[in-house]
């Protein structure tokens, strides 16, 4: 019998790929010609220089005839927003007029405000607002906040208030988001309800992070505790702190674990600690002394090095609370480490437990160096479309029993 | 004159750090990649813009950005992914376009139209004609979402894994968006006439 992907090849290139007008000589002349008017440089490009002086002195010429024209207007930069305000009081329908209000005001910031810009273009934002949700729509961003954008408007009225929790975290909650979107096209009549029994239902184990090696791109969790700390460390500038502390956690990290033959990794080991995790799991009796004293003198030189970060983490202003949180829980672990009395009994647990921080600590230190972020979530064990409707069961298993 | 280098491969020939090659060198690269993979760049696109005109321009873009970032292409990453994800991005920026939202071109009926069975083919494959016909259609016309993990799927005969690589989202979204688009397909090909009837 035919598969389905045959079955789908043929369909569509006997009726749709039949009748593109694909030329490759053609294509290759354009696109070359393109590239090189593109990066020929223009005569403009040799005038800029003499060109941006004028205008520059033409804007400063403007701005002064303006101000004695109209000081008025000039002076009081609300005036232009009653201008627009007077324009609207013309539009009868409450909800347009507010629409357009709102567009037009995030027009303005994203043209005045220069962050805001880089934040749509880059959708390096955590949450977004509603008005800005439905203005990104609008603009060339990526696709993530366009997505949302688009989803969101899948949602009950009801719920569209940025002030809400679920709102929140159908902003930054990937895997939320999908299952309100499942649910909303599955569930009849789906409402509020449906909605609350989403935001309450059973949540699944997330992972902290992972680090993407072939993509040089990390990938957070919406809700991981990385956020704040990265989310500081981003936007707050680039510190000579900072630098302290990003060389300090390389070295910690350089050294933070251990491979099978004892000798420290080197930095980038996300694949090497799965390594040490299974090799940690499948570690016989006699190595396990030997690993003891390793895990302990290992333990000892992070101690060492986390001592030297904690106060500088502590003379930093903004982002010193999710670094200090890390730094207090890494602490708590190394001490455990050194001081554990049963050798034996608790290594592997424990060891998993290293491994996992070595995880956290590895990724702190390449979120300070790295370019792209991507807010994900990858921990759904089964599909969002089942755990929809497992919850749909529960609703009905629940309503028979009434 | 245009030269063609096809006696290497092109992960190979993409293994040279970008930094030596000369202008001359991308150009060639270039071509070869538009002979490799321009068509069915036109093909992908237009399951996203049902418009070849603009599957033309989209499938130029992607060129200029492929020539213009040959120099980051690792050579580890797959050619053929790494061209579909920018074409993917490409489309999507293009219907983000408010004009291209008020004007949504569908040439679609119109290939039908021109792929009608004639009456004198047996009736056996007209049937299958007709099916194909009416397969093809609501392929494109899913959702997005849906339309392009069922394409890159069922016809790029890409893994689920690639696909989630390409269009950066979760393996667990791509195959729930499968069964979803599947679902969705059956549904929407059930609801409808068969074309000619």
């Amino acid at each position: 019998m035919e598969n389905d992907r045959s079955k789908v090849q043929r369909s569509l290139n006997r009726h749709v790929f039949t009748q593109s007008t694909f030329n490759s000589e053609r294509s290759k002349e354009m696109i070359l010609r393109k590239i090189s008017v593109k990066s020929k440089p223009s005569y403009f490009t040799k005038l800029k220089p003499a060109l941006s002086m004028t205008v520059f002195f033409a804007i400063i010429s403007l701005g002064t005839l303006l101000y004695f024209i109209d000081q008025q207007k000039v002076a009081n930069p609300e005036t232009a927003s009653e201008e627009m305000h007077e324009q609207l009081q013309d539009i009868s329908n409450p909800s347009l007029r507010e629409e357009i209000r709102s567009s037009e005001e995030l027009l303005k910031r994203f043209i005045e405000d220069e962050e805001f810009q880089r934040q749509v273009k880059t959708a390096k934002r955590w949450i977004w607002n509603v008005d800005e949700l439905f203005f990104f729509s609008n603009v060339s961003i990526p696709e993530r906040s366009y997505d949302i954008a688009q989803q969101i408007q899948a949602l009950p009225l009801s719920y569209l208030s940025e002030e809400d929790p679920i709102f929140h975290r159908f902003t930054t909650d990937f895997d939320f988001r999908e299952r309100v979107l499942i649910a909303n096209e599955i569930v009849p009549n789906f409402g509020d309800f449906h909605l609350k029994q989403l935001y309450e239902g059973e949540t699944t184990s997330y992972i902290v992070a992972d680090y993407k090696k072939t993509e040089k791109e990390f990938r957070i969790h919406a809700h991981s505790r990385f956020r704040d700390f990265y989310e500081a460390f981003i936007y707050g500038g680039w510190t000579e702190t900072k630098k302290e502390i990003a060389n300090k956690f390389t070295e910690l990290t350089s050294v933070f674990y251990l491979r099978k033959d004892g000798v420290p990794s080197t930095v980038d080991p996300l694949y090497d600690v799965e390594e040490a995790k299974v090799w940690a799991l499948a570690a016989t009796e006699e190595e396990l002394g030997f690993m003891i004293e390793l895990l302990r003198e290992d333990a000892k030189q992070k101690l060492n090095i986390l001592d030297e970060i904690y106060p500088l983490a502590a003379q930093t202003e903004k982002y010193n609370r999710g670094l200090m949180f890390l730094l207090d829980q890494a602490i708590k672990n190394y001490a455990e480490i050194l001081t554990d009395k049963s050798d034996t009994i608790n290594l592997q647990w424990r060891y998993r437990e290293y491994v996992s921080l070595a995880k956290e600590l590895l990724v702190i230190n390449e979120v300070m160096n790295a370019n792209i972020l991507a807010i994900v979530d990858e921990s759904e064990i089964t599909s969002n479309l089942d755990v929809v409707e497992m919850l749909l069961q529960k609703k009905s298993a629940s309503s028979a029993t009434r | 004159m245009v030269f063609k280098v096809v006696s290497i491969s092109l992960k190979e020939w993409f293994s040279t750090r970008e930094d030596k090659s000369s202008e001359y060198e991308r150009e060639l690269k270039l071509e070869v990649l538009i002979d490799e993979f321009g068509s069915q760049v036109t093909n992908f696109a237009y399951t996203y813009v049902k418009d070849w005109g603009l599957a033309e321009d989209i499938t130029q873009e992607v060129f200029i950005k492929v020539y213009k970032n040959i120099g980051t292409f690792r050579s580890e990453a797959n050619i053929r992914t790494w061209i579909y994800q920018i074409t993917a991005n490409q489309s999507k920026d293009t219907l983000r376009k408010k004009y291209f939202r008020t004007t949504i071109l569908s040439d679609f009926v119109e290939v039908l139209i021109k792929n009608n069975p004639n009456e004198n083919i047996p009736e056996e494959t007209f049937l299958q004609q007709v099916e194909d016909g009416l397969l093809a259609k609501c392929i494109l016309d899913l959702p997005i979402k849906f339309r392009e993990v069922i394409i890159l799927h069922y016809y790029e005969e890409l893994s689920t894994t690639e696909i989630s690589v390409l269009l950066n989202m979760q393996l667990a979204t791509v195959k729930s968006r499968l069964q979803r688009g599947r679902a969705k397909l059956k549904i929407s090909i059930e609801r409808r006439p068969p074309i000619g009837k």
